[in-house]
């Protein structure tokens, strides 16, 4: 395993420099020229976070497909509309104007720093607890990952090893190093995954023997277990609209060359989100055959034990690794993105900015015990609240300010008083149906400013 | 230039969302084994596929 790991590290070195020394270009944005195959990538790998690769084996051992359904399949029918809806918007308007972060856009729509700032807050609030909960759970399941080869280390060297390499290789490569990496590491974990399944598919003598045991020895799994509620549907489908909204992946539609840039991206998510979840489904549906109950820690690590085989244990590493801080690199860039292009007066370099701050989330992630993963849900539910008001940004010329001030001040409230009275995923729900009135009411105020416009002209 | 591309997107998305949910709440009341349900879910997601490549090559 350790040669895995060495070779996943170096190859990240490599990718890292490669950026470095053949491509001079901006910080933030890659001087807009980043191709479909890489964008397609980087989309993919932001937005596949350890959710897929453990949450899913996790769930579907005894819940078999059905994590699938409400989570995968609803990836993969919203999120290729999103990147068409608003992406090719924010990459062209991007290009025009210059902007690389949502409050900027915010600021020359409405014309009013209060709406700047007042997003920008709302942004880092729901972007900061992600940032933790990805930085904590990385760092635990590396240790976890140590302590099945009887290795003790610590989550808070695991940890800072984690922040520590994403800082590097962020800082030196910037955003273009980061999509480059963040592409290596789709391929890593996509190809990771399918070659876990087959791998366990083979070792129980092909794939009709495997469905045949898995049948007499889990009678259960190829029937509902529960049938899902409407408001868990409805909840976890919203929920998916935060993609929409991530400052991260609108920092990557800022990158791209051009909209049309985005066609094959939307064509190949949905086959790349198939693939990756069907084959995570299935780790967890055949681990019913190694394990002969629900482990402690995650099925995708406890298999390693069972497996015994050097080269698959490096591969769920490197694939476990790869996931995790595909997504963290590039939230950690946008942050960096935000404070700096937003806080003009702050005369920190971006450098400076991405330290303090990663060093916070560290210190934060350490001294914080688990039910810091509870807030990871409630980002979700924010930054899904927020897209709506983003497309209304993005298709109109002018946004009332005094509108979107209301807007994101009942939004911000609405989400704390949610969260302290712990109303679960139906809050996105709320949240959103809330956007979508300021949204429309947006739209209609222009609208009718536009027609008075023209009876007046005409 | 930019702001009326969206529009027919958007429309698109609401109508496949609508079948998601008849998919996925109102099929699992008469079928109980869960590949009728995926199935229906993968192709749906292969006619949104189709739905991208035709707006794509317009």
């Amino acid at each position: 395993m350790i040669y895995t790991l060495l070779f996943y590290a170096t190859l990240i070195v490599a990718v890292t420099l490669y950026s470095k020394f053949r491509f001079k270009s901006n910080f933030f944005h890659a001087g807009h020229d980043i191709g479909p195959l890489v964008l397609l990538l980087t989309l993919f790998a932001t937005n596949m976070t350890a959710i897929s690769i453990i949450g899913a084996p996790d769930r579907s051992f005894s819940g078999g497909f059905n994590v699938f359904i409400t989570l995968g399949c609803a990836t993969a029918l919203i999120v290729p509309f999103l990147f068409k809806i608003l992406g090719t918007q924010v990459c062209e308007q991007s290009k025009a104007v210059g902007f690389v972060t949502q409050p900027e856009l915010v600021f020359l729509k409405t014309n009013s720093p209060l709406c700047r700032y007042l997003f920008m807050a709302l942004c880092l609030c729901f972007l900061i607890p992600y940032i933790i909960v990805g930085l904590k759970g990385g760092g635990e399941i590396a240790s976890v990952f140590f302590k099945e080869y009887g290795l003790i280390v610590d989550s808070k060297i695991t940890t800072a090893l984690v922040a520590l390499l994403i800082y590097v290789y962020v800082v030196i490569g910037g955003i273009r190093g980061t999509s480059l990496i963040n592409s290596v590491q789709a391929f890593i974990f996509i190809f990771g995954s399918i070659y876990i399944m087959s791998f366990l598919i083979n070792k129980n003598g092909g794939l009709t023997e495997t469905i045949e045991q898995i049948v007499v020895k889990k009678p259960d799994v190829f029937k509902i277990e529960s049938q899902p509620s409407l408001l868990e549907v409805v909840s976890f489908y919203v929920i998916t609209f935060s993609v929409g909204a991530f400052p991260h992946i609108f920092n990557h539609w800022c990158t791209a060359k051009s909209a049309k840039t985005f066609n094959s991206t939307v064509i190949l998510y949905p086959v790349c989100v198939v693939l990756l979840w069907i084959s995570c489904v299935c780790i967890g549906i055949v681990a019913n055959l190694e394990l002969t109950e629900q482990p402690q820690s995650p099925v995708i690590i406890a298999l390693i034990s069972v497996i015994d085989q050097e080269w698959v244990s490096g591969v769920i590493a490197i694939s476990i690794l790869a996931a995790i801080m595909s997504s963290l690199d590039s939230q950690l860039i946008s942050v960096g993105a935000i404070v700096s292009k937003n806080m003009t007066r702050l005369s920190l370099s971006h450098e400076w900015i991405l330290l303090i701050f990663l060093i916070a989330c560290y210190l934060i992630s350490i001294f914080s015990d688990q039910s810091i993963f509870q807030l990871g849900i409630w980002s979700l539910i924010g930054f899904s609240s927020l897209t709506p008001l983003l497309y209304v940004c993005l298709t109109q010329e002018k946004v009332e300010s005094k509108l979107m001030v209301m807007a994101l001040v009942s939004l911000l409230f609405a989400w704390a008083l949610l969260l302290f009275l712990d109303q679960g995923v139906a809050s996105a729900i709320v949240l959103f149906v809330l956007s979508l009135t300021f949204s429309g009411w947006m739209k209609f105020k222009n609208s009718a400013k536009l027609k008075q416009g023209s009876e007046v002209y005409t | 230039m930019f702001y009326n591309n969206a529009k027919i997107d958007v429309f698109v998305m609401v109508i496949f969302s609508l079948l998601y949910f008849t998919v996925n709440i109102i099929f699992p009341y008469y079928v109980s084994g869960i590949i009728i349900i995926l199935v229906s879910n993968v192709i749906l997601i292969l006619f949104s596929i189709l739905y991208h490549i035709l707006r794509s090559t317009k």
